[in-house]
């Protein structure tokens, strides 16, 4: 369990340029972060500039963060992926080749990361989520993997798997539908996130 | 009931959706941008499907990154942090102590960025 100040406190410590503050909310979110943003880019250094960027970002503006629209973990990890996905815009060419499609049964694991943390509450909470996964049909569960981890457009998702583009829209809004349902039953009544954080010690 | 189980009636709550996982073309991303403030429905949708984002980001492999990278991200805040409080921003002529030549050349850089 993390101690001291709450996540908004210290955010509202950045809004009066507190570094102190922004240290210490590096530290409790770095690692969540740079994992996202590592999957997302595969490039450790990408992945980095990605993270250096995100808190930049709080740095700079930290009234993006509306606590009236959900925790700040859900805000961080949103700009997380929305940067990184825009770094493998950017190098797209070479990102398709190495996304795969998820396939029934298929871990949705990358190659193991050199110096990944086998913490065993990061692994129990992980489990949970991929097996809530692995409970959506495959062609729901594709285009989910496709648009979050593999950093594709609805437009570019329809057009590689040959589905029209409103079937992918209608399949990513059921396939996020079925996914809350199942992670608000497996995890609790709490917000996912905090769900989540708690098991893997986070919080 | 959150407004993704109920199927609240919006035209444009799956392209919230989309939204939220940064999934759509420029033209559908501003559409959806624009929409969003007149509508509680696409935004409790985008909030939702964030938080549902959120934990497929928290169910990665955790890596660890460079110890180095602290003290990149710290070195990079500390410079806008540290930048000289100096009452430029409304002046549209530079300080006496500065000439012109180096106010045109530094542009925003001298103004606080906080």
């Amino acid at each position: 369990m993390a101690e001291g100040p709450s996540d908004a406190e210290l955010v509202r410590r950045v809004r009066d340029a507190d570094g102190a503050a922004l240290s210490q909310l590096y530290q409790r979110f770095v690692r969540p972060c740079y994992s996202l943003a590592r999957r997302i880019c595969v490039d450790e250094g990408l992945a980095e500039d990605v993270v250096q960027e995100v808190f930049l970002t709080l740095w700079r503006d930290p009234t993006r963060f509306d606590p009236a629209r959900g925790g700040f973990a859900t805000w961080l990890l949103t700009v997380t992926h929305h940067r990184a996905v825009d770094a493998v815009r950017k190098e797209n060419a070479i990102r398709r080749r190495v996304v795969a499609v998820p396939e029934a049964g298929e871990d949705w694991s990358p190659t193991p990361v050199p110096g990944a943390d086998q913490a065993a509450l990061a692994r129990v909470a992980a489990g949970q989520v991929r097996a809530a996964l692995h409970r959506l049909p495959v062609a729901q569960r594709q285009v989910l993997a496709l648009a979050y981890f593999g950093g594709q457009t609805q437009s570019e998702i329809a057009v590689q798997t040959g589905v029209p583009l409103g079937t992918v829209k209608s399949r990513m809004f059921t396939a996020v539908q079925r996914l809350r349902a199942l992670l608000t039953d497996q995890l609790g009544p709490d917000t996912l996130v905090a769900e989540a954080r708690k098991m893997r010690g986070e919080q | 009931m959150n407004d993704l189980r109920r199927g609240a009636a919006c035209p444009h709550r799956e392209l919230a959706v989309g939204w939220a996982l940064h999934a759509l073309e420029p033209a559908g991303d501003s559409l959806v941008a624009a929409h969003m403030p007149d509508c509680s429905i696409c935004t409790s949708t985008a909030a939702e499907t964030e938080e549902v984002g959120a934990t497929l980001g928290l169910s990665v492999p955790d890596a660890i990154p460079n110890a180095e990278l602290e003290q990149r991200v710290l070195r990079v805040t500390a410079a806008k942090w540290e930048a000289p409080v100096v009452a430029l921003a409304p002046s549209t002529s530079p300080p006496r102590h500065i000439t012109s030549r180096f106010w045109l050349r530094a542009g925003g850089w001298l103004r606080p960025r906080r």
